[in-house]
């Protein structure tokens, strides 16, 4: 997988984020691009709902639109940020109760990076 | 206004930003609504209800001058827009009776000072003015005696109509019947659980919407049925089928992952934050300025709710 070494090394410290299980850039096609995180997590399946979901919001707004969306889902279990770029969906499936507001700081931070690196 | 249905057929996926923006409007956020407006005519010029409410709002700041620009260019764009001709043709009226009102006031201003300088001259045209008043008084009253014959002629014409349509009406309404064309009106069966829903979350809406940030709020029970304030304004079947769309992929997703039940979703675009909590009996949706208030509304949010 060709990643920029800057990029790869913020999502290392994404990952080192208490509760954070995994990192995915994923296309809207639901392929992966990029992944780390706990080996047990299938990201190709979860590239595969995120862009589903991504999906059932973009056909709601206007194409010009295409990126400045974050979504949020909780669920029992985890809980899942996802941050709409242009043609990528960046996101992080972390543990129940994840410090979510330092989580989309850094979130935040990379995404200039991964802009560019794709 | 642009009718909903014609908006739908023109542009489809403009109604997220026009919808939150019209809300604003009408929750008084008057710099919001023009800065939502503003951004979303940036990506999509040819939103001609984006225009509507941004001159709304403009209007309502107390800027006639750029409300009336706004309505130009957007009937620069579609000269046969009728709301925009609408609202122009109020704006050039309210302009032309300020004018004709500062002229009023001139001309006032301009009579006392003559008259000081001429005081003979006053009592003349005093006298003058008084018997010009008296003719119009006759002249007013005269009209208002031929207003009201014709207002009571009106009247008898409008009720001999009244009872001809309503004849009509029954006649059809028979005719129906005994062809068993006609269909009852349908009424929607509420059973008790929605009821007692109803009340208890009807009775919780006003708590909700007094956290900081909250624009709306209105619940959808598992029936399908919506629970909303009274004064609840906007239209939420522009926003639901968004929010309905996102909870039913999210909810997909929890079974194809294993990640159990869907509680919260949030979704942040442009200058609008939606939330949406699901529970076994119903979902509830929240639309916020900003998700500044995220944290408090997820912990005040249960506690409210019971």
């Amino acid at each position: 997988m060709i990643i920029d070494k800057g990029v790869e090394k913020i999502l290392d410290e994404i990952l080192k984020i208490s509760k954070v299980l995994a990192v995915t850039i994923s296309s809207y096609e639901g392929l992966v691009i990029f992944e780390k995180g706990v080996e047990a997590i299938d990201k190709r399946k979860l590239s595969v709902e995120i862009a589903k979901i991504a999906k059932s919001v973009k056909k709601h707004l206007p194409s010009q639109i295409k990126e400045g969306i974050s979504l949020y889902v909780y669920y029992e279990k985890y809980e899942l940020i996802m941050v709409f770029l242009e043609n990528s969906i960046f996101s992080s499936l972390c543990e129940k109760n994840v410090n979510m507001g330092f989580l989309k700081i850094k979130m935040k931070k990379v995404i200039p990076q991964i802009k560019i690196s794709f | 206004m642009i009718k909903k249905e014609d908006n739908l057929k023109t542009a489809p996926n403009s109604l997220i930003f026009v919808s939150l923006a019209s809300m604003y409007l009408d929750n008084g956020m008057v710099d919001e609504a023009i800065d939502l407006c503003k951004s979303g005519l940036k990506i999509e010029p040819e939103n001609e209800e984006a225009y509507l409410i941004l001159a709304q709002a403009e209007i309502e700041k107390g800027n006639i001058d750029d409300a009336q620009k706004r309505l130009v260019e957007l009937l620069e764009r579609n000269p046969e827009n009728a709301a925009a001709k609408g609202l122009l043709g109020q704006i050039e009226k309210h302009k032309k009776e300020e004018e004709e009102e500062k002229v009023e006031e001139g001309g006032e201003k301009r009579e006392e000072e003559n008259a000081e300088e001429a005081g003979e001259k006053r009592e003349e045209e005093n006298a003058e003015e008084a018997g010009e008043k008296r003719e119009e008084k006759k002249v007013e009253e005269g009209g208002e005696k031929r207003e009201e014959e014709k207002v009571e002629e009106g009247g008898e014409k409008r009720e001999e109509e009244k009872v001809e349509e309503g004849g009509e009406k029954r006649e059809e309404e028979r005719a129906e019947e005994r062809e068993g064309k006609r269909e009852e009106p349908v009424e929607e069966e509420i059973t008790e659980e929605d009821k007692r829903l109803e009340e208890l979350l009807t009775s919780n809406i006003d708590d909700i919407i007094r956290i900081e940030g909250i624009i709306n709020c209105f619940f959808r029970l598992k029936s399908g049925r919506i629970i909303k304030s009274a004064n609840f304004v906007g239209k939420i079947d522009e926003v639901l089928p968004m929010l309905d769309s996102l909870l039913d992929a999210a909810k997909s997703s929890s079974q194809e992952l294993n990640m159990g039940k869907v509680t919260l979703v949030l979704i942040e675009i442009e200058k609008g934050i939606f939330y949406i909590f699901a529970s076994s009996d119903y979902d509830c949706f929240l639309i916020s300025k900003n998700a500044e208030n995220f944290g408090l509304v997820k912990a005040i949010l249960p506690r409210i709710l019971g």
